[in-house]
């Protein structure tokens, strides 16, 4: 049998003696290092998914689009060396669903080879088959849509573009690189499945429904691995001039309006690339990654701190109540060293468990929230690896932390010498000016009262403890609490303060706006406001935000904007309201002057004053009045959509009639919009859900090992008070009250604390989301009291198994020991 | 015969917040191996300054201490440490075992340290504990206990054991059997002891009694027919 050195033993067995407070030690390491792991382990899950998926269904690396490009430019560019190119059409459409409201929805056409799947942004057939040669009449769905709509292979869509009607087959449902994340446009980040849609149609057919014969109006580049990106798109360039394209611009280099003027009088034509990074998915995605990410560094480093505070704690009390048998070693001939190592052991035991367990369950956490994204995604490769560096690194924060933690109560045993360690310490009378002060505010409280505060100033050291124990599971639950606050705060100002309207008419380009007088003498509709959006670039000094500027009718009854102190705020004459973000980014204070530059046209360059910050919840963007709106584009009277309030439920009559007004692409009810929200959400609250729960077993374990040691650190100060005839009730209503009041000033102090790092972790989340949400720091009374009751339920229920462990002392031993 | 143990002129001064604590004051003393020693003192006469400084545990402020020809007094810490490992037993008042090893470990505890170490469960015999050798100490009783501390002293074979007040905490049967029992470790292994106590009784049956006072010694009496323990009375 294998002889385990007996200084290895003792640590084991000290270790199991106080199994409960070492348990809740090795919990929260292990709590610390699974989320580490898990959540940076689905990170790069989700990183190498997309990646593959890029890979593998050839996404493009540029995406240029020009108004029309012949097939022969095409090849010509495909022959670039270390460049690949193909041509397709893309092109918005309406679709009529036929059913008994007439539902149209819109959708993008993008067009595919007929006989071969493309070379570049490929797809992949979920349901179904490829077109079939004989006919054109066939289309593919992407995936979320056709589910939406429940569509199958084999059902038949009319497609309708202006006043062409054509009817479809649907061939099969697939998935697609570029539509991982579908986004209608910059205004439009996350369209409902139910409004808009994207449907790939064979070229010919295309080239049919769009008049472009022959034709392409987007550009797919593929760069050679070893390519110049530089070199290749300056010979494209070449190529498009050439043909006539003579100038390219992107998100960069947008030409200035007076260019975009002369290059129409010139009769310059144009194109417009955009490079991967900046394709509408891989943004999303990516934005949507960095939140995980930082949340996948935060909350670790969140809780490992918090490791280290406890077993900084633990191990204190643990050399505190082996003084002798520290002195015993020393005495026997144990070097300073074994002595120092043996106390480091403690600490390492802890965090070679914890971090294994964390280790294991990290990685099963990673395939779990990766498969969660995945399908709520719908990415079409998925890739789940054991990510052994992250496991390792993961492992070794995990036994760092509470080795470092330890390392400066071990440190301590250095300075004991064995004469010392054997003779009882000095009784901690306490700080004498704490002990004053704490006698001229507890002087007239009876003993039994007085006694149990006046420990909190007599050994200062424990308390601090104690009240940062506290502070801990206040700051973890308040800050879980405020992502959810934020999400409840985010989706109360949209649908209850902000957007006060049932349905939004969305036309095909521009419609009147003239469209929502008519339709408010409609039978179910209350009200009715047109409103006009157009993609701006909004510029302050050397700062760019590209947005849209929505005009609204001033006083508008269905668009309640709101200031930052949720005060109503109306859009101002010459003045254009921002959301904090663009404030923030475009570095303009209220009252400075922005210039406002059309994304597309020559007409609308203006300048306006920043007149408010509005919050914007959900999609950030700008606003202005309505006529203003019309008037800067010199389009009076034109509307992009109608916002409408029902008299309650619609009816399939009414719907029938909105979908049959003139140039309407769809209509998208606001209960969609906000279902659709939920759904994205879910990954969000599954991640709220298991941090939560981290959160208060972590609060609860680092509580329980406080009070333990608070109370277990005077078995012999209890003893004697049972010794001398107090009773059992009466020394744990005193405990009772000593930690009640540690734990008021625990709560007083974690408040402003859980504050602050709830503040830090959603500034953090800000910077990777706020494209699509602008999360405003908030705790709702609730969370304040669900985190204060928690923190005072623990702290009661985590006192009586020391107090147990107490009353069981035999009176004769423990009045023999110190234990101070 | 040279002496084991020899302090010369040894002080030891402690400072208590402002005040000054003369615990040794000039003692001087020599043992001669295999001595089988009682210091005798009221609380607070330097008896047990002066077995800490004999063992290693303490330093002197001035003066020799030399223990079998090492100088105590000028070892550094790491020799203090070696020299504790291999020339000292020690048995104090309280057992001082580890709570969480059994009888058995807590002897392997200390050999563990040595090369040469003895067999822990032929020490544990020796101290008639041969039944009990895998008990925890809080399921031994006080004699058990110290008489588990003894074979821990001697796990190391060391030639001096220091035991101080072996039996403070002990009844008087109890006390008896560890003192005759330390007696015979005398006599059998010619081990040099050194008891400190304050029951004047227990000085019957030393080979030489050493009464200490205000950090002094003021008196040593040899006995050429020291009294058997079991006839030791308090």
């Amino acid at each position: 049998m294998v002889r385990i050195p007996r200084l290895y033993l003792k640590l084991f067995r000290d270790i199991r003696a106080a199994r409960m407070q070492f348990g809740a030690v090795i919990l929260i390491i292990f709590l610390g290092v699974a989320i580490f792991i898990g959540a940076y382990g689905a990170y790069l899950n989700l990183q190498i998914s997309y990646n593959t998926t890029f890979e593998r269904l050839a996404m493009a690396d540029y995406w240029i689009t020009v108004d029309a490009l012949g097939e022969s430019a095409v090849r010509k560019i495909n022959a670039i060396p270390g460049v690949q190119a193909i041509g397709r059409i893309t092109g918005e459409v309406s679709i009529d669903l036929a059913n008994e409201q007439g539902e149209k929805v819109s959708a993008r056409v993008v067009s595919l080879p007929l006989r071969s799947y493309p070379s570049i942004n490929t797809i992949r057939i979920v349901k179904g088959n490829y077109f079939s040669a004989a006919s054109y009449r066939e289309i593919l769905l992407e995936k979320r849509f056709a589910e939406y709509h429940k569509f199958q292979p084999g059902d038949s869509l009319t497609i309708q573009r202006d006043n062409l009607r054509t009817n479809f087959t649907i061939a099969g449902i697939v998935t697609s690189p570029e539509f991982i994340w579908v986004v209608k446009n910059e205004r439009e980040a996350m369209p409902s499945p139910r409004i808009f849609g994207i449907i790939f149609m064979a070229q010919p057919m295309a080239e049919n429904i769009f008049d472009m014969k022959g034709m392409n109006n987007e550009l797919l580049l593929r760069i050679a691995d070893n390519g110049d990106h530089g070199t290749a798109i300056a010979e494209v360039k070449q190529v498009l001039h050439t043909n006539a394209i003579s100038r390219v611009t992107s998100k960069n280099d947008l030409t200035a309006i007076k260019t975009r003027k002369l290059d129409i009088i010139k009769g310059v034509r144009s194109a417009y690339l955009v490079a991967r990074e900046d394709q509408a998915t891989n943004r999303m995605l990516r934005q949507d990654l960095e939140g995980l990410a930082s949340i996948a560094f935060l909350f670790p480093v969140m809780f490992l701190s918090m490791a280290s505070l406890t077993i900084y704690v633990l191990m204190n009390r643990m050399i505190e109540s082996q003084r002798i048998q520290i002195g015993i070693m020393r005495a026997m001939g144990y070097t300073r060293l074994q002595v120092l190592f043996h106390y480091l052991g403690y600490g390492l035991f802890v965090g070679i468990i914890g971090s294994v367990i964390g280790g294991v369950l990290g990685h099963l956490m990673s395939d779990g929230w990766t498969s969660v994204y995945v399908d709520q995604l719908n990415i079409p490769f998925t890739v789940t690896a054991v990510h052994w560096d992250i496991i390792l690194i993961g492992v070794l924060i995990g036994v760092s932390v509470p080795l470092i933690a330890g390392l400066i109560p071990a440190w301590a045993t250095l300075r004991i010498r064995p004469v010392e360690a054997m003779r009882p310490p000095v009784p901690a009378t306490g700080n004498r000016g704490l002990l004053r002060i704490s006698e001229l505010l507890l002087h007239w409280l009876p003993h039994t009262l007085k006694l149990p505060l006046r420990n909190i100033f007599r050994n200062v050291k424990r308390s601090l403890f104690m009240v940062m124990g506290i502070v801990s599971a206040i700051v973890l639950i308040l800050v879980v609490m405020s992502f959810v606050d934020a999400m409840d705060e985010l989706i109360r100002v949209q649908w209850d303060t902000i957007e006060d309207y049932d349905a939004r008419i969305i036309f095909q380009g521009t419609g009147t706006a003239s469209t929502a007088n008519y339709i408010k003498h409609f039978d179910g509709i209350s009200e009715a406001e047109a409103i006009l959006e157009v993609p701006y670039r909004i510029r302050f000094g050397k700062n760019i935000v590209d947005s849209s500027v929505m005009g609204i009718p001033a006083g508008s009854s269905m668009y309640h904007l709101v200031a930052a102190n949720d005060e109503p705020i109306d859009v101002v004459k010459d003045g254009i309201l921002l959301p904090e973000s663009f404030q923030k980014k475009l570095g303009a204070r209220v009252g400075d002057i922005l210039q406002l530059e059309p994304m597309v046209g020559t007409v609308g360059a203006t300048e306006k004053k920043l007149a408010g910050i509005a919050r914007i919840p959900i999609g950030a963007r700008t606003f202005m009045p309505l006529d203003e709106v019309q008037a800067l584009i010199r389009e009076p009277g034109t509307a992009s959509s109608i916002l409408v309030r029902f008299n309650g439920e619609p009816s399939d009559t009414l719907m029938k009639r909105l979908y049959n007004l003139p140039n309407v692409s769809s209509v998208e009810l606001a209960r969609d919009t906000r279902a659709l929200i939920d759904e994205q959400m879910g990954f969000f609250w599954i991640f709220v859900t298991v941090m939560f729960i981290m959160g208060a077993t972590l609060g609860a374990a680092i509580i329980f090992n406080g009070v333990t040691v608070n109370v277990l650190q005077r078995t012999r100060e209890i003893a004697i008070m049972r010794a001398i005839g107090k009773s059992r009730a009466g020394i744990a209503a005193m405990l009772t009250l000593e930690n009640f009041a540690i734990g008021c000033i625990g709560i007083l102090l974690g408040i402003p604390a859980g504050r602050y790092l709830a503040q830090q972790f959603m500034d953090s989340m800000m910077t990777s989301t706020e494209d699509l949400f602008s999360y405003t720091m908030m705790l709702l009374p609730r969370s304040y009291i669900i985190a204060i009751a928690f923190a005072l339920v623990v702290l009661f229920l985590s006192q009586l198994p020391a107090i147990r462990q107490v009353y069981r002392l035999s009176l004769a031993t423990a009045t023999k020991e110190w234990c101070e | 015969m040279n002496p084991c143990i020899k302090l010369e002129r040894v002080s030891k001064i402690y400072q208590m917040g402002q005040v000054q604590v003369n615990a040794l004051r000039d003692v001087s003393l020599e043992i001669f191996p295999g001595e089988f020693i009682v210091i005798l003192g009221p609380s607070g006469s330097g008896k047990t300054t002066m077995l800490n400084i004999i063992g290693g545990l303490d330093i002197p402020t001035s003066g020799m201490v030399q223990v079998n020809n090492i100088d105590v007094s000028t070892l550094k810490n790491h020799q203090l440490t070696m020299y504790r490992r291999t020339q000292v037993g020690f048995i104090f008042q309280f057992f001082n075992l580890i709570p969480t090893l059994t009888a058995r470990e807590n002897v392997e505890f200390a050999g563990e340290l040595v090369k040469r170490r003895r067999d822990a469960d032929e020490l544990l015999a020796e101290v008639g504990l041969s039944e009990r050798i895998d008990h925890f100490p809080s399921q031994l009783s006080g004699g058990e206990n110290q008489r588990v501390a003894i074979a821990r002293a001697l796990a190391t074979d060391p030639p001096l054991m220091l035991c101080d007040e072996p039996t403070g905490s002990l009844d008087f049967e109890t006390g008896k059997r560890i003192f005759k029992l330390l007696r015979e470790l005398n006599k059998t292994h010619q081990k040099t002891i050194v008891i400190v106590t304050h029951n004047a009784p227990v000085g019957e049956i030393a080979d030489r009694v050493i009464r200490m006072r205000d950090g002094q010694v003021f008196q040593e009496i040899t006995h050429d027919q020291p009294l058997d323990p079991e006839a030791l009375e308090w």
